[in-house]
């Protein structure tokens, strides 16, 4: 078991996992406590149509999906203060829309599969020692990230305009974070895929919450729980020949069901 | 002279194209007790978050500590903000103590426990904020807003759905914390005899100002069938005349 450590292609997806594993997490339970997993899903597919406009263009892939995502998210942010609408009605009318183009798009834009596989599933076992350290750039910005705006974060979740009128800028707070949020979907494509990000997102922060009433309780479990999920089945999906980012989410999601299971009472 | 905190002058409320409020003005005095009373739909909610800055005017202005609403900045680390009970997230994971720490970050433990310990509930520190009554989660905001120490409280119905016994022993700790902490307070309330126990201003409204004065003199029996439509009788509370 300790022999694949000595191979780089493992070592390399292995570091990405733990980072990954754990720092999705962490903003998962913002994404939990919040309702925002339906957002998470609609940036991960707007992918298709960033990864079909850089095949257009002719513009490097990662740079134009997570420009694409920015310009998602800024139009549901102003969509939902411009109408009335409910938010998760606006999310999936952005979720259709992206959805939609980047499959026509990318349906005119034949023989283009690579980067599409690529996003769909990811693939952790091909990172480069770059996207190593892209990985770590983006988790240890991100965990810094949410440090710093966790009590706003905690103030706008527990009464919005109780937080606006202490003087919170419950608008900042929101954007700020939707923005975060759609960095980190949108980086972990090429790593777990459209499929399977907002599952990392959600799956560790939601088998927390069945373990623990307190919030930073939920926080250290979620990031725990993602962490051994990313390394079980990294190995996993070693040991049996799979795909490894599916077997990561099936290891979370049993960690779920046995939360489930285990959950404190009341 | 007396000293105002809160000029409400003239003030227009629309959302949507519908005007919620009309033309309300209002001054209200330090170190007073301003009770806002009305029907459901008259708007009091709506006053209460235009005084907050959290609703845009149609028309008219409003000064808080002699500023405008809109430029308030740090002075809001003055304001403090009871909202209606049903309205926090009570599915969120958070121990009274994680709430607090968010609200107020830079207030230590021994103050933390004296607020909880000033409004009763200082045994409800590691508590998670959905396992907490009514009441007892009201008293908690209540110790928050204490931390931080405002000079101007506004609660919205702050009591709805709290037993007539939990509601009475709520608005005293609120009446001692004014005495005690020189605070102004702005409630809303439908329950008349909150207004005549506490109050020693009312307004009353219905989306437009219907009186404005000491609830001896603005609320007669008049007054009371034009606000809720019924015959209703005041009593002043003997311990309670202002």
């Amino acid at each position: 078991m300790m022999e694949i450590l000595q191979y780089p292609f493992f070592q390399r997806a292995l570091i990405a996992s733990v980072l990954l594993g754990f720092s999705l997490p962490l903003i998962g339970v913002f994404v939990v406590t919040r309702r925002l997993s339906f957002f998470s899903e609609a940036i991960a597919h707007s992918a298709f149509t960033g990864l079909a406009l850089s095949a257009l263009l002719m513009t490097p892939a990662m740079p134009t999906v997570i420009a694409f995502a920015m310009l998602v998210t800024l139009a549901i942010v102003f969509t939902l203060h411009r109408t009335e609408i409910p938010t998760d009605t606006v999310i999936g009318v952005y979720l259709a829309l992206c959805a939609g183009a980047g499959i026509l798009l990318l349906g005119v834009l034949q023989g283009y599969q690579t980067g599409l596989f690529q996003f769909l599933f990811g693939d952790i076992l091909a990172l480069a020692w770059d996207d190593v350290w892209l990985v770590v750039v983006m988790c240890v910005g991100s965990v810094l990230a949410v440090l710093a705006m966790w009590n706003a974060l905690l103030r706008v979740s527990v009464h919005r305009e109780m937080a606006m009128a202490m003087g919170t800028s419950a608008a900042r707070v929101d954007l700020l974070f939707l923005v975060l949020l759609a960095v980190m979907v949108t980086l972990s494509l090429k790593l777990i895929g459209i499929v399977l990000v907002t599952a990392m997102l959600l799956l560790p922060a939601a088998a927390a919450r069945n373990l623990t009433h307190s919030f930073r309780g939920m926080a250290l479990l979620a990031c725990v729980i993602g962490g051994v999920s990313s390394v079980l089945g990294l190995y996993a999906s070693y040991w049996f020949g799979t795909a490894s980012g599916a077997v990561i989410v099936v290891t979370a999601a049993v960690m779920f069901v046995l939360s489930v299971l285990f959950r404190r009472g009341g | 002279m007396a000293d105002i905190v809160l000029d409400v002058n003239s003030v227009s409320v629309e959302i949507g194209g519908a005007r919620l409020i009309e033309d309300i003005t209002l001054q209200v005095e330090r170190g007073s007790t301003v009770a806002i009373i009305g029907p459901n739909g008259a708007g009091k909610t709506t006053l209460l978050r235009a005084v907050l800055g959290l609703v845009p005017l149609a028309s008219g202005s409003i000064t808080l500590f002699g500023v405008p609403i809109t430029q308030l900045g740090d002075l809001r680390k003055r304001v403090g903000y009871v909202p209606q009970r049903l309205e926090y997230d009570r599915y969120l994971p958070l121990t009274v103590k994680e709430m607090l720490r968010a609200y107020v970050p830079q207030a230590s433990s021994a103050s933390t426990e004296a607020a909880l310990q000033e409004v009763g509930v200082h045994r409800m520190l590691h508590h998670p904020i959905g396992k907490l009554s009514g009441g007892q989660l009201q008293r908690v905001v209540i110790a928050l807003n204490l931390l931080r120490k405002p000079e101007i409280l506004f609660l919205d119905e702050p009591a709805t759905g709290v037993d007539i016994e939990g509601e009475s022993r709520f608005y005293d700790i609120i009446e001692r914390l004014r005495e005690q902490h020189h605070l102004t307070v702005v409630l809303v309330s439908h329950d008349l005899s909150v207004v005549t126990r506490y109050a020693s201003q009312v307004l009353c409204m219905n989306r437009r100002l219907l009186c404005f004065g000491p609830p001896a003199e603005a609320l007669d029996t008049e007054m009371i069938r034009l606000v809720y439509g019924q015959d209703t009788t005041l009593y002043a509370h003997r311990e309670h005349q202002p």
